[in-house]
């Protein structure tokens, strides 16, 4: 069934994008086609967000995701910005992941209102857009976050500063996901409900010809229904990190740190991740280690994993990359394994329309 | 058996920072520019006066510049890589592949235009003759052999 709708919305998008076109829309996508099997173990979880998992059979569904954005310039000032993004992991349903309007009150200050996604980690805004890392998805333990869009507004100044960019965004907000798919399945499929209420947050890019420093930090209120009972009401979660990459003509160094917490439930968590690439001619080598870790706590128990990622991108022009990984996960947890311990091998396609 | 095992760690360590430090310094420099370079439209352009440097960076960017200057579209000229190299280099102060991740993430984190790359000069110039007000860049030499092309001003 899967499979006839990926079809079925290949074909959508193919005649919006000859039927929009003529009416001056600006239409541009992205896809990412990607396989993998388990090699050690029974399931492997690729993409927390979306439950993304593997398993012994060779599978196309939990990394494949293809994205359409169509943007409509309403006057010199303002545009309108939408961008539907169709994931294997989510049985192709078209989810809405952009969708809001653009004001620029001048050449560095602008305005958006409508739903973001939730800029949280550093890959978290382009988390689907392969084409700009090297991975087959980002390290999956330094991204395990529930709620990856919000509705509300957000204020962006992008000036410069000396010789660095800098990018400033303030945002304001809410997200309500009903059946949210990684809680369900961490919940052994029992459906939750998850609302980030009265979320407030900060981001700081600054990037220059070799270096991307980043710092961000959200704090919301959580409600969460198990079943349709609430276990949570108004729990105050903090959120924030840090990251600094180096790029030069051929090596890259990405490094990211995150700190979640939420006092009232003691919950503590830590990630971290740090990846080395160098690109030799077309193609790119990289290795990676990612960690989570959240201590231990009376009625929900300790989460430790951690991955090693080994693979390599081979560019075959300015649009498309073929992509193949090895990742190799520790589940190291008293309590709370997510799959145990497993290794992955997968390969891809990733490529911009 | 603990001794050797940590020997074993520390010689890989050792080896890493000793190749991590080779990859460093490996790097070779772009090639020297000995033509320099300049920034052309169609001469039926209404393009007046000079483009400040800070916001031609921001057009091949997909930012909005401080002032318009009358520019449609940027065009990148793929079609020399040399020229194409010096211009990131020296205008945009990016690698290649630096510049192609951040117009990517531009394009679907900011919704910002996609930028048109041509890389056949024949092709460009056409463009810029049928879009008078885009703008695009080329080596001063290459530039004296399309007399229907206005150079705007000497870029490096």
């Amino acid at each position: 069934m899967t499979i006839y709708r990926f079809i079925f919305f290949s074909w959508l998008f193919a005649l919006l994008n000859l039927g929009l076109a003529k009416a001056e829309t600006d239409i541009s996508g992205f896809a990412s086609i990607a396989g993998g099997l388990v090699t050690n173990g029974d399931r492997y979880l690729s993409d927390y967000p979306n439950a993304g998992i593997y398993d012994d059979d060779l599978s196309f569904a939990p990394d494949t995701t293809i994205g359409l954005q169509l943007k409509k310039t309403l006057n010199d000032q303002s545009d309108f910005v939408l961008q539907l993004v169709n994931r294997g992991a989510s049985d192709f349903h078209t989810d809405i992941d952009w969708a809001y309007l653009n004001y620029n009150f001048d050449h560095e200050l602008s305005l958006q209102a409508g739903r973001k996604r939730l800029p949280l980690y550093f890959y978290s805004d382009f988390f689907d857009l392969g084409l700009a890392y090297h991975w087959i998805r980002p390290p999956a333990d330094n991204y395990t976050w529930q709620i990856t869009s919000f509705n509300g507004i957000s204020l962006q100044y992008e000036s410069e500063l000396e010789s660095w960019d800098m990018l400033l965004n303030v945002y304001l907000g809410r997200e309500d996901d009903k059946d949210n798919k990684l809680l369900t399945f961490l919940a052994s499929n029992n459906p939750v409900d998850e609302s980030w209420k009265n979320i407030v947050g900060f981001v700081a890019e600054f990037s220059d010809a070799q270096f991307e420093l980043r710092f961000t930090i959200m704090s919301s209120e959580l409600d969460r229904y198990v079943n349709d009972i609430q276990i949570a009401d108004d729990v105050g979660q903090l959120f924030y990190g840090f990251s600094v990459n180096y790029n030069n003509r051929q090596l890259t160094l990405l490094s990211e740190l995150n700190h979640y917490e939420r006092d009232e439930d003691n919950i503590s968590v830590d990630t971290h991740m740090l990846s080395l690439a160098y690109k030799f001619k077309s193609y790119t080598p990289h290795i990676t280690y990612s960690k989570l870790r959240q201590d231990r706590i009376a009625g929900s128990g300790d989460e430790l994993h951690s991955t090693y990622s080994i693979g390599c991108r081979k560019d075959l022009n300015k649009t498309t990359a073929l992509k193949l990984q090895f990742d190799k996960t520790t589940d190291k947890a008293n309590t709370t394994t997510i799959l145990g311990d497993g290794e992955l091998l997968s390969f891809g396609i990733d490529f911009v329309f | 058996m603990n001794n050797i095992i940590k020997s074993t760690m520390s010689f890989n360590l050792k080896a890493l920072s000793l190749l991590l430090l080779y990859l460093v310094f490996s790097i070779q420099p772009v090639a020297a520019d000995t033509s320099g370079g300049v920034l052309v439209s169609s001469k039926a352009s209404s393009i007046q006066g000079k483009v400040q440097r800070k916001d031609l960076r921001r057009i091949f960017l997909g930012i909005r510049p401080a002032s318009k200057y009358q520019i449609n579209k940027p065009v990148l000229n793929a079609a020399n890589k040399e020229t194409y190299a010096l211009f990131l280099k020296n205008i945009l102060f990016l690698t290649e592949s630096g510049y192609k991740r951040k117009l990517i993430k531009r394009v679907f984190r900011q919704g910002a235009d996609e930028i048109q790359s041509i890389d056949n000069i024949r092709q460009l110039e056409q463009h810029l003759l049928s879009h008078p007000n885009d703008i695009s860049f080329m080596s001063k030499q290459q530039a004296e052999n399309y007399p229907n092309l206005k150079v705007i001003q000497e870029l490096w």
